[in-house]
């Protein structure tokens, strides 16, 4: 959707901080008990929650993520490393 | 253009008349005939086998694979006949939907093999992905199938699978892998002829409340060898595809809840025509009347949600995760309440399995109360709903608050009836919506568009009406985003909720648009709006917001109208089309009424 902000591109640990506490949030757990090299499943993270984060992340971002990221990629590391690197084509 | 001749209503119209009179004994799929494989909880072979021969199977097909398929809105017209005459069967040949797990997922020479088996006359696929441990999660299926050199092999149980007996095909889900992520299933098309027949066995027949002759039963597979050539798709994309086809199947659920209670409809109307009490027909009973009213408006509604989503399967496939979810939690509850309503008018008799139409009522009403099950529960969709609502909602209050156009090209392709819509192409489903949802979106400009219009009568009541919808609908938004002092919680009750609302708002908004786009193309009483204001009434109230205006004129031409499509034998949805007189009764009730 076209909106008058800017994103600038965020940095590897600006995506996995803002991950961090998307994943907390969604779980309802403290941001300290998310660890970043934890596999996604490791959390419980069902189907629908796994699309549901990529959602927020777009959101946040103003981005358009694929729907199957967090099937893809182990952790958040993994994921925030390819959203930084692929931030450009990634943007609407 | 008389929408009438579209391809799609025209297939309806030549199906039904090759159905015959139901009321008629001798006829094949005579609600006799259907009551008594009812009774005996036996399979509908007979009928099976005469759909066959009319070729419907080949409607499953795509046209650029030999077959006759040319949009999804044949599959949903030809379903709503199948359900009117018989909800079992029409549950049986639906199966032969699941070709397009391989149109969605599979590579060109599964296609071309899917496509075969499909034309030929041993066409029947199965749905095997649910297990008796694991219900709807998918993720905790226990079958599995492990890569050898050549293939794979089969280990494990899935059920309750409809046809799972009487299939040729089972579309299987199984697990590849052991971890723990959504990429742990595969899919695969399993051709039961190539198998080692002493490595699967079936499970035994349930007993089910409906669809009593239906195959419903499991299939066990015990070293079964597969050739590679089965997997459809890549391994680890099993659970991607197997949404993506739900994705258009439920939206066809739409149809199935639609001829279930068009049939009952037309079975409650003709005793409550005839049936006289304190010195009047059941139908003047103003009580009785409002119920039969309101299940045909219901109708319309529904039919616009339902004919206009699965246009949206052609039309804007990358957003039909979140369409389908809405058709499937709207269709079947609001149609099982109608349903529920008729049966208080026809008393004593929706209980009766003989007697009025051989007891089909009851029939009818069992069978389709599974529907709201089908390819994922309303309940699972209505979660799915409702982690995204706070998305959609953000979303859609930047579009009304900046009020941004919505594509008025793409709204006239997906609502206009007339207007062909593009090819299917599976490769465009997506799992997420990415936050639109252009339906909604377009409510933005309805105001705008209702304002132009002045050649309508009923349009200053229609206006007030979507003026409380539009309230309602922006303190929903504000409820959701948490803007009113209080949050709400993803998984909440109250989520759900907002979640239903959603839907009901959704059916709304399509009904609205139906209208705009559909104006100069439909009969009179569909062109004059005034179903729209019934429509829009009882949605209202289904979100707890009354109207105010009386609206009882416009209730009693709706039952006008759904008297009039009674006695002409016409159907009750919103293209009506006619349906083979009920012969005997019909000639008998004018006369005892003109007495």
């Amino acid at each position: 959707m076209n909106d008058t902000t800017i994103i600038e591109q965020p940095t590897i640990e600006e995506i996995q901080t803002e991950t961090k506490k998307l994943l907390a949030k969604r779980l309802s757990i403290t941001e300290s008990e998310v660890d970043l090299n934890k596999t996604f499943t490791g959390y419980g993270l069902d189907s629908i929650d796994a699309i549901t984060l990529i959602g927020d992340l777009e959101d946040q971002y103003d981005i358009e993520l694929p729907s199957t990221l967090l099937w893809d990629f182990n952790n958040i590391n993994e994921m925030a490393e390819y959203v930084a690197n692929n931030f450009k084509d990634l943007t609407l | 253009m008389n929408i009438k001749e579209l391809p799609h209503f025209q297939l309806a119209q030549e199906l039904e008349a090759k159905l015959g009179d139901p009321n008629n004994p001798e006829t094949l799929m005579s609600f006799k005939r259907i009551m008594e494989l009812d009774e005996s909880e036996s399979f509908q072979e007979e009928f099976f086998q005469f759909l066959l021969s009319l070729k419907l199977h080949h409607k499953y097909v795509p046209q650029s694979l030999g077959g006759e398929l040319h949009s999804y809105e044949e599959i949903y017209e030809l379903g709503r006949v199948l359900a009117r005459r018989d909800l079992s069967t029409a549950v049986t040949m639906s199966t032969l939907i699941w070709s397009l797990i391989a149109w969605v997922g599979g590579d060109e020479k599964l296609k071309k093999r899917c496509a075969e088996i499909t034309l030929s006359n041993n066409c029947s696929p199965c749905l095997a992905y649910s297990e008796e441990d694991h219900g709807s999660d998918l993720l905790a299926n226990g079958l599995t199938a492990t890569k050898t050199e050549d293939g794979y092999i089969l280990e494990g149980e899935k059920w309750p699978i409809n046809r799972a007996a009487r299939s040729d095909t089972v579309m299987l889900l199984a697990r590849t892998s052991n971890d723990k992520g959504a990429r742990n299933l595969s899919l695969f098309m399993v051709e039961k002829c190539k198998l080692d027949p002493s490595t699967f066995s079936y499970l035994p027949k349930v007993k089910s409340y409906g669809l009593r002759g239906c195959d419903i039963c499991g299939i066990k597979f015990k070293g079964t060898e597969i050739s590679k050539d089965s997997l459809i798709g890549r391994e680890g994309d099993g659970l991607e595809i197997a949404i993506k086809a739900f994705q258009v199947t439920r939206t066809l659920c739409a149809t199935l809840s639609i001829g279930a209670l068009e049939n009952n409809l037309r079975v409650v109307m003709d005793f409550a025509q005839k049936r006289q009490l304190y010195k009047k027909s059941v139908f003047d009973i103003p009580n009785a009347k409002r119920y039969l009213t309101g299940a045909f408006v219901d109708i319309l509604t529904t039919d616009t949600v339902g004919s206009t989503l699965i246009r949206a399967a052609h039309v804007i496939p990358e957003q039909l995760s979140i369409l389908s979810a809405v058709a499937k939690c709207f269709a079947p509850l609001k149609l099982d309440k109608s349903q529920k309503d008729l049966a208080t008018v026809l008393g004593a008799r929706f209980f009766f399995r003989e007697r009025h139409k051989e007891g089909i009522f009851q029939k009818s009403l069992r069978d389709s109360q599974v529907v709201s099950l089908f390819d994922g529960s309303s309940e699972v969709n209505l979660y799915s709903l409702s982690t995204q609502l706070p998305l959609l909602a953000r979303r859609q209050k930047k579009v009304l608050e900046k009020k941004i156009p919505v594509n008025n090209e793409l709204l006239s392709q997906l609502f206009r009836a007339s207007e062909k819509v593009p090819a299917f192409d599976g490769g465009k489903l997506d799992l997420s919506s990415h936050s639109k949802d252009l339906i909604m979106e377009s409510i933005v400009d309805i105001p705008e568009k209702l304002a132009q219009i002045s050649d309508v009568s009923s349009i200053q009541s229609i206006r007030l009406l979507v003026d409380k919808l539009l309230e309602k609908y922006q303190a929903n938004l504000n409820r959701v985003m948490g803007n009113t002092g209080y949050k709400i919680g993803l998984q909440s009750p109250e989520m759900f909720n907002l979640s239903r609302q959603y839907c009901i708002t959704h059916a709304a908004v399509c009904a609205i648009n139906y209208w705009l786009y559909n104006r100069d193309l439909s009969d009179q009483y569909i062109a004059d709006g005034e179903w729209l204001i019934v429509a829009l009434d009882r949605l209202l109230h289904e979100l707890h917001e009354g109207t105010q205006d009386n609206l009882n004129p416009y209730y009693d031409n709706a039952a006008k109208e759904l008297e009039r499509r009674t006695n002409q034998h016409l159907t009750y949805s919103l293209v009506s089309l006619p349906i083979l007189p009920l012969i005997n009764n019909n000639i008998n009730n004018t006369e005892e009424h003109v007495a």
